[in-house]
């Protein structure tokens, strides 16, 4: 597909012949799609999978003999159908992955969340009485809450259940350029609002970091008109309360929320079902 | 490439397409459809190879549509 097909959309409907075109199609057994305009999700091809519920499909649009040895002919079809399967077989092997491509691909990554899971498990069986996971983003929250039996609270969740029981508005002031941009949340969430420091440079600057927040935080109060702001790291402690008294509304720390929330949850002999 | 050589290898990715990927069998009835701005040869070589395993292809040309996008 090059960059000048667009497809056009239901609005040229009329333009086809309907009736007779789906009429074909509900009687084929494969469809191979060539148009440089798509029909896909025209109503032609609504009706058809409607119809021709067996019907095979496949949409080849802007596809040229160079492109089609290039991204048919030259695949090895049986190869590529395992390549998914043995990716997963060989990530679930290990906790650190790396993939790399004579093209130049080279990417690195952790299973955070298989991670998390397993220090849950861990410190249920050392005898500890709750888990924190301790970043804001919760990764892996809800699985790690699967199996322990044991509270396990993250941070991003205790403080927004915390400032919507204030029963205002809030944002949440983020490091990192606006990383949670996206999220869904309780309808009181105000904004979202980003600086550009990031996480593993908290602590080398935290004075020139504390103002910047304090600027994303006092724009949040004038221009969002929110009553409670909520810091998006576990890192951000301790300047919560010289924040608050400038924009003067309550800042609330996710790591000392999150800690609280378990006390509370503990105290109350809470067990996870 | 040499234009021969092109349509040889287009005949063999058509060939791949029909049957390793699409896994056609024979008997079935296979609908093409294109419009004036499709690639020809791409459309003709891939009904050739759907006629090869004894199966039956209907292609079916059409007017670009206008308009704009989604």
């Amino acid at each position: 597909m090059d960059g000048n097909s667009w497809g056009v959309g239901k609005i040229a409907d009329p333009m086809l012949p309907q009736n007779a075109l789906s009429g074909a199609l509900n009687n084929m057994h494969v469809w191979i799609e060539f148009n440089y305009q798509w029909i896909l999700y025209l109503t032609v091809f609504d009706m058809v999978m409607k119809e021709n519920r067996d019907i095979g499909y496949i949409c080849l649009v802007g596809v040229n003999p160079d492109t089609m040895v290039r991204t048919i002919g030259k695949v090895e079809i049986k190869k590529l159908a395992e390549f998914p399967g043995k990716i997963a077989e060989i990530t679930q092997k290990g906790d650190h992955i790396g993939a790399a491509t004579p093209a130049g691909t080279d990417i690195k990554f952790v299973w955070a969340e298989l991670e998390t899971l397993r220090e849950a498990e861990k410190a249920e069986k050392k005898g500890y009485d709750a888990v924190i996971t301790y970043c804001f983003s919760d990764l892996g929250l809800f699985a790690a809450r699967e199996k322990p039996k044991i509270p396990v609270v993250g941070l991003r969740e205790s403080s927004i259940h915390v400032a919507s029981t204030l029963e205002r508005k809030f944002p949440i002031v983020d490091v990192g350029d606006k990383n949670l941009e996206g999220e869904t949340y309780d309808v009181k969430l105000a904004s979202i609002r980003g600086t550009k420091f990031l996480v593993l440079k908290i602590t080398m600057d935290i004075k020139k970091m504390g103002k910047e927040l304090l600027e994303e935080s006092k724009k949040a109060t004038g221009e969002d008109d929110v009553e409670v702001i909520i810091l998006s790291c576990g890192n951000l402690i301790s300047i919560g309360k010289e924040l608050q008294e400038k924009p003067g509304v309550p800042v609330l720390e996710p790591g000392p929320v999150a800690f609280k929330v378990v006390e509370l949850l503990v105290e109350l002999g809470v067990i996870s079902q | 490439m040499h234009r021969d050589g092109v349509i040889m290898n287009l005949k063999l990715a058509a060939k791949k397409l029909v049957r390793d990927i699409l896994d056609v069998q024979p008997g079935e009835i296979v609908g093409i459809t294109a419009d004036t701005l499709s690639h020809e040869d791409a459309v003709n070589a891939t009904a050739r190879a759907v006629f090869g395993i004894r199966t039956k292809p209907l292609v079916m040309w059409m007017a670009t549509l206008g308009g704009l996008g989604r």
